[in-house]
């Protein structure tokens, strides 16, 4: 099978702290990953790296058989779509809807010169695919969560890419708005139209095709492989420093039970004798 | 023209954009600001308007004043269910901007590098008015009078 994604010893380095440690990784055609571990496990940073929007400090990625170098940068930027709020709320403040799909096509934050009349109809027919019609002209700053997710899904899509990598997609959305953007996802997987690579924290937005999992735990590839094999009670547990149960749905989706503790609700609101910066629950 | 990057630094072609167009909603300056660090120089610049706080790829000078005549003086109002406020003045000029811009790249007068034929602004037009005073009107007047006189003796 054709390697599509392949990350060797691949490291993201923030002052002395590894936000990505000697990652070793291949995605295949074919296969559709669920990424999963907890917040700031370099989930993040790795998509970020693969979209070709970070570069690692060491080691090597190839993205569809390339390099991200000054010669193919934006050309492979539009063939791996990347749909992270986390990411371009950072950049994202004035720009309307459409100026920021459209930006897909050119593989940076900008629109340029090199749009055409056909890419503005196919942009502004994505965004009211996904109900944003009548905010075609709003600033992204101006927009609630699930809207902006919505502007970053059609920006991921325009380019009809090859990689599809998704930041916990389903964050902010409504009822419908995440199960359209599910079934999008599920239709693009089964048709082999683009690879998968999915992160989330929500068991429910496991689906069946995703058939890899990657676990992330500070910046390391925890545990990798088939998802039946990886996403386990055991695996989860020792990820999250919690109990955990796993239990995987008749229609083939995933259900956890986490046990967490309420040590905040007790220092908070339960009763408490604090001396010299003790605690007592 | 999607190759456009390939064959020229990005960079240079922002520089020259940056010197030369302004802002299409405020016409204020353009700067090259870095906006994400990576190996790759050319892709951690973006243009941008540090008064709109914006990424802006900007407009040509002339089509942004043109733009700000049509709306201020034919009270254009693409955005009429938005409150009337500066903003939404912004965002007409810019709309406007993009559909001079439009218009003028399929005449083939503008690409990439700028307008490709002299321009003659036609300043007068737009953005002054003439004040008549009584003793003006009523010259005029007699004009008018003088004129009509002289045709109905013919």
């Amino acid at each position: 099978m054709q390697t599509v994604l392949k990350a060797n010893n691949l490291c993201y380095k923030s002052g002395r702290r590894y936000l990505l440690n000697h990652i070793n990784w291949e995605v295949k055609k074919g296969e559709h990953w669920l990424i999963f571990g907890m917040n700031g496990s370099g989930k993040t940073t790795l998509l970020s790296t693969i979209a070709g929007f970070k570069s690692a400090t060491s080691g090597q990625l190839e993205v569809l058989g390339q390099h991200y170098d000054s010669a193919c940068i934006y050309a492979l930027r539009k063939k791996v779509g990347w749909i992270s709020s986390s990411f371009f709320d950072r950049f994202y403040r004035e720009e309307s809807a459409l100026h920021i799909v459209l930006s897909g096509l050119t593989g940076t934050f900008n629109v340029d010169d090199t749009i055409r009349d056909g890419d503005v109809r196919y942009a502004k027919a994505l965004l009211r695919e996904l109900r944003m019609g009548e905010k075609l002209h709003q600033p992204f700053g101006l927009m609630s969560k699930g809207e902006r997710q919505n502007v970053l899904i059609a920006r991921a899509l325009i380019t009809q890419p090859e990689i599809l990598l998704l930041d916990e997609p389903g964050t902010g959305l409504d009822v419908y708005a995440r199960a359209h953007m599910l079934n999008t996802v599920r239709m693009l997987a089964e048709n082999g139209s683009a690879t998968i690579l999915y992160v989330t924290h929500y068991p429910e937005e496991i689906q069946p095709f995703m058939n890899k999992t990657l676990l992330l735990k500070n910046g390391r590839a925890f545990a990798q492989g088939d998802t039946t094999a990886v996403l386990t009670g055991e695996n989860l547990s020792a990820l999250l420093n919690e109990p955990v149960e796993v239990h995987r749905k008749e229609d083939g989706t995933f259900g956890m039970t986490a046990q967490a503790s309420s040590h905040l609700w007790q220092m908070c609101y339960g009763k408490q004798v604090i001396e010299n910066g003790q605690c007592e629950l | 023209m999607y190759s456009l990057y390939c064959s020229e630094s990005r960079i240079e072609l922002l520089k020259r954009r940056k010197k030369r167009c302004v802002c299409k909603y405020c016409g204020g300056p353009l700067t090259l600001r870095r906006i994400i660090f990576h190996d790759v120089e050319d892709v951690r610049v973006e243009i941008f308007c540090d008064s709109c706080d914006r990424i802006e790829f900007g407009v040509e000078p002339e089509i942004y004043s043109s733009a700000r005549n049509f709306v201020e003086n034919l009270e254009f109002d693409y955005y009429e269910s938005l409150d009337q406020n500066e903003k939404k003045k912004q965002m007409n000029i810019a709309k406007v901007s993009e559909i001079l811009s439009w218009g003028c790249k399929n005449l083939g007068i503008l690409n990439q590098e700028g307008f490709q034929i002299p321009l003659e602004m036609r300043q007068s037009d737009w953005g002054e008015c003439l004040v008549l005073s009584s003793e003006d009107i009523d010259s005029q007047e007699k004009q008018v009078k003088y004129d009509a006189d002289s045709i109905k003796s013919k």
